[in-house]
């Protein structure tokens, strides 16, 4: 299926963030936006909700902690008990500082992953970005022409408020 | 060296009515992109690069030849010996990681504490981070003597049915070591990707174009992405923190835990982070000077950027003093003859050579940083850090060989030589790091570029100088009720 | 809304003078019955000193958190933070009203501090060995300098702070940079063996290397959790209701968080090289905290110190949100008096035969003395806010701060 794709090129985050707030006013269905580096508050203006990744991160950090305290005590008290100095079988202070390294472990290896996952990222993806300088210094916004309500001159318009550098539609197969 | 000579723009003025500029010349973005990527897309790099490599590389065959040698012929060729078993070997593991503790600092807490001075040099100072945790994990493994049960380290089964000693301070090591070289990788990693779609963007070459098209993961820059990307980058930068003070905390467990006079004190957890803060920040002026001239960053990596971290290398001194100070103190204090002697013994006994060498510096010769003058001087800060690293390592030294050199056993005590291998074979982890570092900032974007732009004045991010005494109340920006009332106006 | 002039109360004014009034009246009564009580039951006045100097350590722990946390933001030149300084200054200077209420332990040292006591130095070469440093003229030299540096720093960046004000001068904004950098080092050592001195000599055999750090820690985090809990009791009365936000609140549960962890961490770190290596000279002072009562009491704050606030403050949603910030760091600092009890009281046996050291000496003056110093606490907080705004209005980051977002 093809769709219609209206893309406007701006050349600093102000213009942006205006262009976004101003379309979304609109209603107008944003495909994506590219910029060269995170814009303070954008997620605000083009409305996404709050991530779930603390979420993973939490509860992966809680199951190293968990298997590992289990992991220690089973090999140094249960499988394979060793006096050593004199310690406790169950010596929970000294199993401490392991724990944690392995908390830190799953949450951090874990968060990476769900992070490579959800963009989605992994190594031979084809990058699809709408042309080379965005991830240079330029920022697009692209819109989807949902159906005939669509008027590009009135968008364009709009865009060249917010001093869009180039306005364009382009087909796009998806 | 003439390089020198071109004038510093002075960007270290303290006005407290407006933020200085942090990045000089007022580059737009495409200005910045160009003056970073130039390093990786030049045709060939500064002929000192290749000076300078060749010299790495050098060392670093020393390496490999000193450690076959050492397999070869066993631990004994360096001058280990009971009591003094840990000898060079651990001074130098513990030296390295110190060094690599900066980069996570940088890229964790000052990001945490919101220094968007960080942006300038949180990137090559992780690299540099995982470089030094790479020669310092070369250490306890060629230490054991055998390597090929270096294995027996991790918990993986073996027929013996036998597991690691989780009590053992060795092992939380491991654990430690380990993680912090994952999780440093990953913050590294993450925070490249970016960059490397840059580099991919602008390749003229088609290695380039594949090379950083797989390393770069299909990274478009859209909305979306960031926006999981920040997440995950204060995540990440959350979990590091802690992970730094750890790490070091665990280093100084594999001494502290101990019953030997000297080691066994229980500041040594704080005292050594202190110390690692102290000793990777020297090492990332030592290298920052360089690197700024030989790549033209200068107006990235400013005055002011060096001066922040001479004042951070001012702190962490002072700290490291506090805790010889009050180890020497609590040794009086403590009434247990054995400590005492321990303390007296090193300031004043064989080893007061390396004592007194790194009390002045680490405690003296940085106190020169209370002065602006010293603090901006590129020259002379280049020299205290130097002085710093040299005094880091020589606190490893004394802290290592001079309690296990006097035993319990005064039969036992005996004067610790190294011999021309440990020698060579510290050298040669130099080779390494230097090597791995060269190639890095030939290969690799050498500035966290996307994490710059956004905190150039035209990102918007700074509201720009404040307005002139007496106006405050007319205009005072107060914040959006939503947010007063998210915190509760009304209670 | 530009040029609309906020309605926002900054000066306490007319309500200063009853709040103080009521303040003072509250540590007069505390004071009172402690000392009624303290003279007519047996032991009492070796019970009340105790107790005194606890509370005190824990007021004096407040104060100096809050002296150090003024000082880090004008080295830091930190922005947030303006428009939570003046309280905070405030706080600080709370030290000089401290000094009056230190006089009374000079004159119960020898229920305080066994060191003092001859007969018991007499038969202790430990005792004798340390006399040099563990002796009462020495020891008021060095409280003398202690206090002398405190209230200097805290009085000076409170007035400076206050005639910027009026002012609007930047260079007095340098003036406390300046001072701010060897205020710290002063700071730190006077710090450590002002804690050495007040807590750890309590048991004069002990020793711990990391005790000025675990105490710094403590005082560090008591002092953010109480800027909380008076920023909810101002707002509750009307004042500041727009300068400090959720912004402002979100990064104070950050540094709540933070330092429950860097507690959590120091403590850890003491009790593991301690439990480890499982010396008898050091071994005792934890034997003796996880004997009978005291093992509940540790437990307690493993999970009250640590645990819980830790879960609570991960998140968002409550750093951000007065209503559930003040209770935590009500939390907190009811979790940070335990642990000076933990720290201090189990000595309250030292050199006692036969007692029964398994049993926390729980007593009514412990609470009282906690309402009649903090009586006088609130009292001094309240008297250097009465004249001056709650926050610094002629400082030239103040703008930074009121229009400050988290990113």
């Amino acid at each position: 299926m093809n769709r219609r794709i209206f893309m406007s090129v701006h050349e600093c985050e102000e213009d942006l963030l205006g262009v976004v707030k101003a379309v979304r006013q609109q209603g107008l269905k944003i495909v994506d936006i590219y910029t060269p580096y995170p814009v303070h508050g954008l997620d605000r203006a083009a409305g996404f909700g709050p991530s779930r990744l603390p979420w993973i991160c939490f509860v992966l950090g809680l199951l190293g902690a968990g298997l590992k305290v289990w992991f220690e005590f089973w090999t140094t008290a249960q499988d394979w008990p060793i006096n050593v100095g004199g310690k406790p079988w169950d010596s929970l202070p000294a199993f401490i500082p392991v724990t944690f390294e392995v908390m830190v472990l799953f949450a951090g290896v874990g968060t990476v992953i769900a992070l490579f996952i959800a963009t989605p990222l992994y190594p031979g993806k084809k990058a699809v970005t709408p042309f080379a300088r965005t991830t240079d210094d330029r920022f697009a916004l692209l819109l989807e022409e949902e159906d005939a309500t669509f008027d590009p001159d009135q968008v364009r318009m709009l865009c060249e408020r917010y001093n869009a550098v180039r306005v364009e539609e382009r087909e796009e197969k998806y | 060296m003439s390089m020198v000579l071109i004038p510093e723009k002075d960007n270290t003025g303290n006005d407290p009515t407006q933020r200085p500029e942090l990045i000089l010349g007022q580059p737009d973005f495409a200005q910045l992109t160009e003056s970073v990527c130039r390093v990786s897309e030049a045709p060939s790099p500064p002929r000192v690069w290749y000076v300078a490599l060749s010299i790495s590389l050098a060392f670093t065959i020393i390496l490999h030849v000193m450690i076959a040698y050492l397999l070869w012929e066993g631990t004994g060729v360096w001058g280990i010996q009971i009591p003094v078993a840990w000898g060079w070997a651990i001074a130098n593991f513990v030296f390295w990681v110190g060094i690599g503790h900066a980069g996570t600092l940088i890229s964790a807490i000052l990001f945490l504490f919101r220094q968007k001075w960080r942006t300038s040099i949180n990137r090559f100072a992780e690299a540099m981070t995982i470089f030094a945790v790479i020669c310092a994990a070369i250490y306890p493994g060629i230490h054991i003597g055998r390597v090929w049960f270096a294995y027996w380290l991790f918990p993986i089964p073996n027929y013996l049915n036998l597991w690691p000693q989780f009590r053992s301070p060795l092992l939380w090591d491991v654990f430690a070591v380990s993680t912090y070289m994952i999780v440093s990788l990953l913050f590294w990693y993450v925070g490249m990707v970016p960059d490397l779609a840059t580099f991919r963007d602008r390749a003229q070459t088609r290695v380039r174009q594949v090379v950083y098209g797989i390393l770069a993961l299909g990274w478009r820059g859209s909305s979306r992405q960031w926006h999981r990307y920040e997440c995950a980058y204060l995540l990440l930068a959350g979990l590091a923190t802690p992970l730094v003070l750890s790490v070091h905390s665990i280093v100084s467990f594999d001494f502290a835990v101990s019953l030997i006079p000297g080691w066994h004190t229980t500041i040594f957890p704080p005292y050594f982070v202190a110390g690692a803060i102290f000793s990777g920040f020297a090492m990332v002026v030592t290298l920052a000077i360089p690197a700024r001239y030989l790549f033209d960053l200068k107006h990235i990596i400013t005055l002011r950027h060096l001066e922040n971290m001479n004042k951070i290398i001012l702190v962490t001194g002072m700290m490291v003093g506090y805790a010889y100070g009050i180890e020497f103190f609590i040794a009086w204090y403590s009434g247990n003859p054995t400590e005492a002697f321990v303390f007296f013994n090193r300031a004043l006994g064989p080893y007061a050579w390396a004592y007194w060498t790194m009390i002045s510096c680490n405690v003296l010769i940085p106190q020169f940083f209370w002065f602006k003058k010293c603090r901006t001087s590129i020259w002379f800060m280049f020299i205290v850090c130097i002085f710093v690293n040299i005094g880091m390592w020589f606190e490893r030294f004394v802290i290592v060989v001079t309690s296990l050199s006097r035993d319990f056993l005064p039969s036992s005590w005996g004067y610790f030589r190294p011999t021309l291998i440990d020698v060579m074979t510290f050298a040669g982890t130099f080779g390494l790091f230097f090597t791995l570092f060269l190639l890095f900032c030939r290969f690799l974007p050498i500035v966290a570029m996307a994490e710059v732009k956004s905190i150039l004045p035209k990102a918007g991010l700074d509201s720009g100088p404040h307005h002139g005494h007496g106006q405050y109340w007319g205009e005072i920006p107060y914040q959006h009720d939503e947010a007063a009332k998210e915190g509760g106006a009304g209670v | 809304m530009p040029h609309e002039t906020p309605k926002e109360l900054l000066r306490l004014n007319e309500a200063a003078p009853r709040l103080f009034r009521n303040a003072c009246l509250l540590g007069i009564a505390g004071l009172v019955v402690s000392l009624l009580i303290a003279v007519s039951v047996d032991g009492g006045v070796k019970r009340a000193y105790h107790s005194y100097l606890m509370n005190f350590c824990y007021f004096l722990s407040l104060s100096l958190g809050g002296l150090v946390f003024v000082m880090i933001q004008h080295l830091s030149r930190a922005g947030w933070s303006v428009v939570v300084r003046r309280i905070s200054e405030a706080v600080a200077a709370n030290v000089l009203f401290l000094v009056v209420l230190f006089v009374p332990i000079l004159f119960g040292m020898h229920h305080l501090f066994p060191w003092t006591r001859e007969e018991l130095v007499a038969s202790d070469p430990l005792l004798q060995w340390k006399q040099p440093y563990l002796n009462v003229p020495f020891f008021i030299i060095r409280c003398l300098i202690y206090f002398g540096v405190w209230c200097g720093l805290s009085y000076f960046l409170l007035r400076w702070s206050q005639e910027q004000d009026d002012s609007r001068s930047p260079a007095l904004t340098l003036r406390m940079e300046r001072w701010s950098a060897p205020g710290i080092l002063l700071f730190a050592i006077t710090v450590t063996f002002a804690s050495f001195d007040l807590l750890m000599s309590r048991d004069p055999h002990w020793f711990s290397t990391i005790y000025g750090v675990y105490y710094f820690g403590g005082s560090f985090l008591g002092f953010v959790s109480l800027l909380p809990v008076i920023f909810f009791a101002l707002r509750l009365n009307g004042y500041i209701r727009r300068s400090v936000t959720a912004e402002h609140f979100h990064d104070l549960g950050k540094l709540m968080l933070g330092f429950t962890v860097f507690w959590a961490y120091i403590a850890f770190s003491q009790f593991l090289l301690i439990w480890y290596a499982d010396l008898p000279e050091e071994t005792g002072w934890y034997a003796r905290r996880l004997e009978g009562q005291w093992g509940w009491l540790s437990f307690l704050l493993l999970a009250g110190h640590f645990i819980i606030p830790f879960i609570g403050l991960l998140f968002r949603y409550p750093k951000r949100r007065l209503r559930y910030l003040a209770p935590w760091g009500l939390f907190i600092l009811v979790m940070h008096w335990l642990d000076l009890y933990w720290l201090s009281m189990p000595e309250f046996y030292w050199g006692v035969e036969g007692a029964d050291t398994g049993v926390i000496p729980f007593h009514l003056l412990d609470l009282t003395t906690l309402l009649g110093i903090g009586g006088f606490f609130l009292a001094g907080t309240i008297q250097w806010l009465r004249d001056c705004s709650l926050i610094p209005e002629g400082d030239p980051r103040l703008k930074e701060s009121l229009s400050f977002e988290n990113a």
